[in-house]
């Protein structure tokens, strides 16, 4: 028999909180985390909207109690920020045994610092601070996430777009399953860039307004930032006063469709939510609730749509996207709605899908979402979406600890 | 729960020609501090309009992908891990010179779209039409360490009877410049290489089965000698084999000091030699090794083995005492 897999942490920050408790009462205040950009400089600015984290890089390493002369990314400060809360919140264990993980997920690295190095060194191939380029790989900020926990045992990154921290979700969980380790922080992290900005901007998908997830008028997402992180813990090492549910189901499958859009009949994410609850061993009708991948695009909502219908028939379970609070965190997407999710199961709450007004046409016009947050919700499985470019497709079920 | 792991096919882009053939005699130098693969004629396996648009990390990706399929007689996939920790770094040079060049107007998505990390392994999914997991990991020096782990796991869950797993960095012009800025590039000194190698890994044996992965362990920021060694020791009891039985060590390592003390009478190979240092030169090494453990007698030479039939090789990579990686191979009849 498998060992459970508990969850005893969770820490998140994003553009609406830099902490759990912060996010909880925004979210219950129903203030959006999008806005007119402050931070990133971009010609975009004043044009579109973005959800970013509410301070600068000075601010952030106060926040994560770091030297602000440290050459260190807005990657690696916002990872820092939320796994350090999810690792006091699971009571502050002693991680240098070799028996705790660290996994993170991200898309674009440094590539905050990388992006301004570049604009020298394509003037004068010898100029710039070339050591910013030491911080550009990926699993740069992974690192210093484990350093900075003084965390010893398997560290490594994942990167499969918008599913990364999910997955790295999934791979900690089975890690402990398999006895490898103990122990895993996982979830992931992104910062804005111009890089992604532009990236997204260009493929026509960002919403110059605010966006409206499973809208039939939905126009494209909004892009933000931030970071979430969960912690893992075997049965027999969780102590039972930090439980605050079980991670009991998740699969990873691929669109197989096209390197950036979804499939009209959504098979690669129907195949992930019914493997999620294939391994949770749990039917499609006991879902209370899903916290949907649901950026806002044309193209996403409606495949996931076609996927939920196809998996849940005519018992669709209450869902809601909370991209509208947060904005597509990208890589640190999965582990945010984690956090979210967890969050949900111990306050017996569910989210509001923000500025939802019509049904999707094209689905029947009967998937309506939560418009109004839901208070003494009796949740006990919760399914979370991760959906990325390159069709990778991630789905997790967390339950409320019995 | 464990079980054997079989390398049922391979492929192998490296600067040496391993590609249609398993490595001869002649060796081909770095030039100055850099190594570039030898490639192949991708329009054998790509076709022509999608080739145009693909970075040489794709392609490189798709052809070892190809081949190692057909060598392992094309079996239906389970699962598609990538490691690579570069990514597709000539892409991403390619969207962030034009944003800052046109000032972030006048951009097209194709270099943005194919700049992700999980380029390659989505592109295999989609060209095989594959549904199935998965996954990319970018975890520098250990990234291909890290998608063979993975996999196991996979095997251990009875998830997968076949699954492709590579590990896979590409050089560029640019990325020369900066890794010469940050001396790791120096002729003479350390020549940096970039590879793609590709494996189909089975939990069943076929005739062409070149080697079992034995045991699979990475270590962060170990605490001194001592607990590498142990952690070679600890996976090599995990597979029932005797620290004397290890025949061969493929060492990425300069100073040899932490395996010579454990394996004094090993034959040692510094693979970087062929291929270069870059951070998934560990999928080098286990192609090469693995060729060896089938009785690949050039490749042995190539490699500088001296041991008549090796039964164990051991590779072992320490990249600046943080990331540290054992993949241990055995011959199948062993």
């Amino acid at each position: 028999m498998a060992k459970r897999i508990f969850i005893t942490g969770i820490g998140i920050i994003s553009a609406i909180g830099k902490n759990t408790s912060e996010t909880l009462s925004n979210i219950k205040s129903a203030s959006s985390g999008v806005g007119e950009i402050q931070y990133l400089q971009t010609v975009h600015k004043g044009k579109l909207p973005l959800c970013e984290v509410k301070y600068d890089n000075q601010q952030l390493c106060a926040l994560a109690n770091i030297d602000p002369q440290t050459r260190i990314t807005r990657t690696s400060l916002l990872g820092i920020i939320a796994a350090q809360e999810a690792w006091r919140s699971a009571g502050s264990p002693v991680l240098g045994d070799g028996r705790t993980g660290v996994f993170s997920g991200n898309t674009v690295g440094g590539m905050d610092k990388t992006e301004h190095f570049y604009a020298d060194f394509m003037e004068d191939e010898q100029a710039g601070d070339v050591q910013t380029m030491l911080t550009h790989e990926c699993a740069e900020s992974t690192e210093r996430i484990a350093d900075s926990l003084g965390a010893t045992g398997m560290v490594s990154t994942i990167s499969t777009a918008c599913s990364s921290s999910a997955n790295t979700i999934m791979l900690g969980a089975r890690m402990i399953k398999h006895g490898l380790l103990d122990r895993a922080i996982v979830g992931g992290v992104d910062a804005l860039t111009k890089f992604t900005v532009n990236g997204f901007n260009v493929l026509q998908i960002l919403d110059e307004a605010y966006s409206q997830p499973f809208d039939e008028n939905r126009r494209g997402l909004n892009l933000g930032e931030g970071a979430g992180f969960i912690v893992l813990e075997a049965e027999g090492i969780a102590k039972e006063a930090h439980i605050l549910g079980e991670l009991v189901g998740y699969a990873n499958s691929n669109d197989a469709y096209h390197q950036t859009a979804s499939s009209p009949d959504g098979t690669g994410a129907f195949l992930a939510m019914k493997g999620a609850l294939d391994v949770a061993q749990i039917e499609p009708s006991q879902i209370d609730y899903v916290n949907v991948h649901g950026t806002g695009t044309p193209n996403n909502d409606l495949s996931e749509g076609i996927a939920m219908q196809r998996l849940f028939g005519k018992n669709m379970p209450k869902f809601s996207s909370t991209k509208a609070f947060t904005g597509h965190t990208l890589g640190a997407s999965g582990g945010v709605e984690a956090v979210l999710s967890v969050l949900a199961l111990q306050h017996k709450i569910i989210y509001p899908n923000l500025r939802f007004e019509t049904p999707i046409e094209a689905l029947g016009g009967t998937m309506i979402p939560e418009t109004e947050l839901l208070e003494n919700q009796e949740l006990n499985y919760i399914l979370s979406n991760s959906f990325g470019f390159g069709g990778n497709t991630s789905s997790l079920v967390f339950k409320a600890y019995q | 729960m464990k079980k054997n792991i079989y390398i049922n096919g391979l492929s192998n882009i490296s600067p040496q020609e391993t590609f249609y053939q398993p490595m001869g005699a002649t060796i081909a130098p770095p030039q100055g501090a850099f190594f570039t693969c030898q490639e192949p004629n991708y329009k054998e396996f790509i076709q022509k309009k999608l080739l145009r648009r693909m970075s040489r990390i794709v392609r490189m990706g798709l052809a070892t992908a190809h081949k190692a399929l057909d060598d392992a007689n094309n079996p239906s996939l389970d699962a598609i891990i990538s490691g690579t920790a570069w990514g597709c770094v000539k892409d991403t040079e390619k969207f962030l010179e034009t944003i800052i060049e046109n000032k972030e107007a006048y951009l097209t998505p194709t270099a943005f779209v194919q700049s992700t990390h999980n380029t390659v392994a989505g592109q295999i999914a989609l060209l095989h039409h594959n549904n199935c997991y998965n996954m990319s990991y970018v975890q520098g020096n250990v990234s291909f360490e890290s998608a063979l782990i993975d996999a196991m796991l996979l095997f251990y869950d009875n998830k997968a009877n076949n699954i492709l797993v590579n590990g896979i960095d590409e050089q560029t012009e640019k990325l020369g410049i900066l890794l010469e800025r940050l001396e790791c590039a120096k002729a003479g000194v350390r020549v940096m290489g970039e590879g793609a190698a590709c494996f189909i890994l089975s939990d069943q044996p076929t005739p062409n089965t070149y080697a079992k992965v034995a045991g699979v362990n990475m270590l962060y920021r170990p605490k001194d000698k001592t607990a590498v060694q142990q952690s070679i020791q600890h996976t090599l009891q995990e597979a029932n084999i005797p620290l004397e039985a290890i025949d061969v060590v493929l060492t990425g390592n300069k100073t040899l000091a932490i395996e010579k003390e454990l394996f004094p009478t090993a034959d040692y190979s510094q693979y970087k030699t062929l291929c270069g240092e870059y951070p998934t030169s560990t999928a080098f090494a286990m192609a090469v090794g693995a060729q060896v453990l089938k009785g690949d007698l050039p490749t042995k030479t190539a490699l500088g083995i001296h041991k008549k039939a090796p039964k164990h090789i051991l590779i072992y990579n320490n990249h600046q005492d943080i990331n540290h990686s054992i993949i241990l191979l055995s011959k199948v009849s062993a």
